[in-house]
């Protein structure tokens, strides 16, 4: 339908097109009526034209009856005895004439006048009259016939006739003459049932005597109304005004129920349909059907109720469904706390303008070693490691605090109206609950630590700094020694350069897709007390545009970014190059620095393996770190030992600066003890530090280890330590590290 | 069975024949009176050893009131001569009984004559004895023509329902009309009264007509009973109690022949019309051996 079509021919009420259609039922019986009547018209003309011709045959019979009955009635007025003695004894005839004749029934009732003429048609009487008694004072022979003449307005028929005095008519005595109204006679010689007497009258001139024949092409009239056609008319009539009245009543008792039971409980229904469009609908109760109900309306009601109903199941299934969906997108399935979805929109919320102003704290919370423990012990472990941390962590929180795994083993909270203090105390009493917890009965043997970043809205500009800055607190605390806890704080910063996206990293990933953007350095390791170069350290370097990148700086780039496996393999890629190449001068070898993260895994340990094929021309020395053994030692050994007897030497990285436990020491698969730094310089004091490094040393190398000490920057170092039983000596007073050239 | 029912039985059958042969026998006849009126009467010619009968109807009736029709066609069929008048009461030709309220000017001596001219007709026709049969008025009027001069050949007057036309009036009532009919006379008034006559409520009449019938009272009758110069033969009906139950004993008492047919009435219809033939049939047979 076209657009304007649509705007003219909007919707209409059920009320308005009730009243239209009734209106038209109105019209149509209007409109049927009148043909009807226009029919019964047509019916009544055709009527009217037979009642006429009827009418006209009436009137000449009765014409014709008339003169039969003149004749009749002068035939018996000749007769009479009492004529004839008028005619032969006059004396008395005024009173035979105004009275007798007239009463003695011999006469039509009808009769205006009567005269008796003597034989030369003189009349009897001696007194003239007039008006409709008169009559002519004389008569000829011209007057013997049957007249009808118009006197003063009256029509009357008037016969004179002969008398005689005997039967056989010889003997003429006189005449008669009688006038007799004309339509009274008519009307009282036969029942006129399509003439109207009342309306007959001649058309002649004044007193203009008319035979019989004459006076019927001279009288006019007019018919009755034919009764059987007007009381059919009426009948119809009556017939269809009171089918016009039933009708219209019915047609106004048909609106007001339509109304009533059909339009008002529709326009109710459509407000409902309104208000549950609007979402403010509810059941409809039976009141709005009206006083009397509507099967259909009913019918609508109800399922209209069953829908509101379902509807309304649905709604509560489809809110119990998303609040489920809600949870399972919010929560962590595996551990039930609230996931990095949930976090994220948290912290939208967070980081809208003004959040300078809130006092909030945002913990970030990560398991150390986490990858190692799920390699060691299976994933189905590692979840429970993971439970039992958000578990852990869970209890710790204050009521009302959100815990999110924000993905892996890392996880966060964010505390609201705390300050640093406060969170620390939380960050601790997490750390307990962690360490509380015991992860044994899911078949672990190490301890498990989280680390955790603080960050607090006072320290930043804007508040996505402060999920970068616990990033960066976490991963600090996850540094050797830290107290498993770091708030973040300006000195930082420089560390969480690696954080952030920076020439460094980008030079980190690149080497690690490209080892010939790796550059090791080596390191002399001499042999003790020969000083002969036994091996080399393959220190990494990363050559980027004219500068190198040294450790610190790479290796914070992997820590913030996780690298650690993936830069391993570059590094392991380009010492066989280099090994490869002929790089490491004949006879020596060179130690190769694994992370922790990496020892565990058995791509590093198989990269490593491959590397054995050196092993017939070079010694190979692994060196993991002690804190990094200590805390993945199962795994940890299993992989060493595998090296070892492959032929690799594995040394023990960093003793001293981790958790220096001579206990692991007995149970380490390691071949070597490199002695930190720190603990070489111990060793230039002349305190309790020195003597114990002294034994220590003594009693590592009468262990059966070798030992390496590290940082030796001057002879005196050299000797010391070469005195205490050193197998072996690193630092610069030795050597620094350098290219090898082939 | 009586012998009077064996006569009824035998009579019907003859009458009966009669009516069907009526026409065959039956004359109307036409005469011009005195007066110039033309008076009209219907004759039979019966055996010519009987007498003739002249039969008078009851006032302002006809030859054709049952009563008498029938008595003259019994009689006609018992072969009598009859001769049945009708009264033209001043009106020619008269064939109709003149009502009550038609104007009256013919008189009782009118009549009078007029049954003398009729008994004079009779005896022209046929020669011999007359009896004249009157009922009614017509009895009177007969016993009038009877105490007058009736005609030789008059034998008898055998008079059915002899009355008058008092019909039992208030007396005082009767002569105050007489009165004023007899002022209006003697004034010389020609206008038309309405009196009580008879069994007329309204007799319209002139004075004179009036008169000449009312004047005639049953002292009058009882008088002329006796000054009739022919047998007179009274005969009353026992229901008819017109002129009183003492009528036919105030008639036997003047001197007159009066029988009475037990239950007939004024005009001797029924059963009583073969009593009234049998009872005139043997009157006259005894009127023929007196001959």
């Amino acid at each position: 339908m076209p657009v304007f079509s649509r705007r003219l021919f909007g919707p209409v009420s059920l009320a308005r097109l009730t009243f239209f259609f009734l209106a038209g039922v109105a019209l149509l019986l209007v409109v049927t009526s009148s043909v009807f009547f226009a029919n019964i018209s047509r019916i009544e003309q055709n009527f009217a034209a037979n009642n006429e011709k009827f009418a006209r045959q009436e009137l000449t019979e009765a014409l014709a009856l008339m003169e039969n009955h003149m004749l009749a009635v002068t035939k018996a007025l000749a007769a009479w005895d009492e004529t004839r003695q008028q005619l032969e004894d006059p004396a008395y005839y005024a009173y035979w004439r105004n009275s007798r004749v007239l009463s003695s029934g011999v006469l039509p009732s009808t009769t205006d006048a009567i005269e008796l003429y003597d034989v030369h048609g003189r009349t009897l009487s001696k007194e003239t009259r007039e008006g409709e008694a008169a009559m002519p004072a004389h008569i000829g022979k011209d007057n013997l016939r049957l007249a009808l003449a118009r006197e003063n307005g009256h029509d009357h028929f008037i016969l004179f006739f002969p008398i005689f005095s005997d039967t056989a008519l010889q003997h003429r005595i006189g005449y008669g003459g009688i006038k007799i109204d004309f339509k009274a006679e008519l009307q009282t010689l036969r029942r006129f049932l399509y003439l109207d007497m009342a309306s007959v009258r001649l058309t002649s001139k004044e007193a203009q005597p008319l035979t019989l024949d004459q006076a019927v092409r001279h009288i006019a009239f007019m018919t009755q109304p034919s009764a059987e056609i007007a009381a059919f008319k009426s009948l119809i009539y009556r017939v269809m005004y009171q089918v016009a009245a039933i009708v219209l009543a019915g047609m106004l008792l048909a609106y007001f129920f339509i109304v009533l039971l059909v339009a008002k409980p529709l326009r109710r229904l459509s407000v409902h349909i309104d208000a549950m469009r609007a979402g403010r609908g509810g059941l409809l109760s039976e009141s709005y059907r009206g006083p009397v109900p509507v099967a259909e309306l009913e019918n609508v009601r109800i399922s209209l109720n069953d829908y509101q109903s379902k509807l309304d199941d649905m709604h509560v299934n489809l809110a119990n469904k998303n609040e489920e969906l809600w949870k399972l997108a919010h929560h962590d399935p595996l551990t039930g706390i609230f996931n990095r979805r949930a976090f994220e929109e948290d912290w939208s919320a967070l980081t809208r303008p003004g959040l300078t102003s809130l006092n909030v704290a945002f913990l970030l919370f990560d398991c150390d070693h986490f990858k190692t423990i799920n390699d060691t012990y299976g994933h189905h472990v590692g979840d429970q490691v993971l439970q039992g941390i958000a578990e852990s962590l869970y209890g710790a929180l204050r009521t009302g605090d959100r815990l999110y795994r924000m993905g892996g083993d890392e996880f966060a909270t964010i505390l609201y109206e705390t300050d640093v203090a406060l969170a620390s105390r939380v960050a601790e009493r997490c750390i307990e609950a962690v360490n509380a917890h015991n992860f044994a009965v899911y078949g672990m043997r190490e301890p498990l630590r989280i680390s955790i970043g603080i960050a607090h809205s006072h320290d930043v500009a804007s508040a996505e700094l402060l999920h970068k800055h616990a990033d960066l607190a976490m991963y600090h605390a996850k540094r050797p020694g830290s107290p498993k806890m770091a708030i973040y704080t300006e000195s930082l910063t420089p560390s969480s350069h690696a954080m952030v996206s920076s020439p460094e990293t980008a030079a980190v990933y690149a080497a690690i897709t490209n080892p010939d953007l790796l550059e090791m350095h080596y390191q002399k390791i001499v042999q003790l007390p020969a000083g002969e170069v036994d091996y080399f350290e393959a220190l990494v370097r990363i050559r980027h545009a004219d500068s190198l990148l040294h450790p610190a700086s790479i290796f914070s780039v992997l820590e913030a970014k996780r690298l650690e496996i993936e830069f391993d393999q570059a590094v392991l890629e380009r010492i066989r190059l280099d090994l490869a190449g002929g790089l490491i001068p004949a006879g020596t070898g060179i130690s190769i620095n694994i992370s922790g993260m990496s020892i565990v895994t058995t791509q590093i340990t198989d990269k490593l393996l491959a590397l054995g094929e050196f092993l017939g021309r070079y010694k190979l020395v692994i060196e993991v770190t002690e804190t990094s053994l200590i805390t993945q030692i199962s795994h940890a050994s299993a992989n060493l030992n595998r090296l070892r007897k492959a032929g690799f030497v594995i040394a023990l990285d960093d003793f001293g600066s981790g958790y220096s436990s001579l206990r692991y020491l007995s149970t380490m698969p390691v071949d070597m003890i490199k002695f930190d730094i720190s603990m070489v310089h111990c060793l230039n004091g002349e305190d309790r530090q020195r003597v114990i490094v002294e034994n220590l040393a003594k009693l590592i190398s009468a262990a059966g280890f070798k030992l390496v000490a590290e940082g030796i920057e001057s002879r005196a170092t050299l000797e010391r330590v070469t005195a205490l039983g050193f197998t072996h000596a690193q630092g610069f007073y030795l050597g620094r590290p350098e290219r090898l050239k082939r | 069975m009586s012998s009077s029912r064996f006569r009824q039985l035998l009579v019907l059958p003859c009458l009966l024949s009669a009516c069907i042969c009526q026409p065959l026998f039956a004359e109307t006849v036409e005469a011009r009176l005195p007066t110039g009126t033309f008076a009209t009467a219907e004759f039979r010619a019966g055996k010519p050893d009987l007498p003739a009968v002249l039969l008078i109807h009851g006032f302002m009736q006809t030859r054709d009131f049952p009563t008498v029709s029938r008595l003259a066609d019994g009689l006609a069929n018992a072969g009598y001569t009859t001769l049945s008048p009708t009264l033209s009461l001043g009106i020619s030709r008269r064939a109709s009984s003149l009502p009550c309220e038609a104007v009256h000017r013919h008189t009782q001596e009118q009549d009078v004559a007029e049954i003398t001219f009729w008994v004079n007709w009779l005896a022209r026709r046929k020669p011999g004895s007359v009896v004249i049969v009157g009922h009614s008025y017509g009895s009177l009027q007969s016993l009038i023509y009877a105490v007058g001069k009736p005609a030789p050949t008059l034998r008898r007057v055998i008079a059915f329902s002899l009355v008058d036309t008092e019909r039992q009036s208030d007396p005082r009532t009767v002569a105050a009309m007489l009165s004023d009919a007899k002022k209006r006379i003697a004034r010389g008034e020609t206008q038309l009264v309405s009196y009580p006559l008879g069994y007329c409520k309204q007799y319209v009449s002139t004075p004179q007509s009036f008169l000449s019938y009312a004047r005639w009272n049953r002292p009058d009758i009882l008088r002329l009973s006796r000054q009739s110069k022919v047998p007179l033969e009274v005969i009353m009906g026992g229901s008819d109690d017109r002129m009183g139950e003492d009528w036919p004993e105030k008639l036997r008492s003047a001197g007159n022949r009066v029988q009475v047919i037990a239950g007939a009435n004024h005009f001797f219809d029924a059963e009583h019309e073969f009593d009234m033939l049998d009872l005139t049939v043997s009157l006259l047979k005894s009127s023929e051996k007196k001959n």
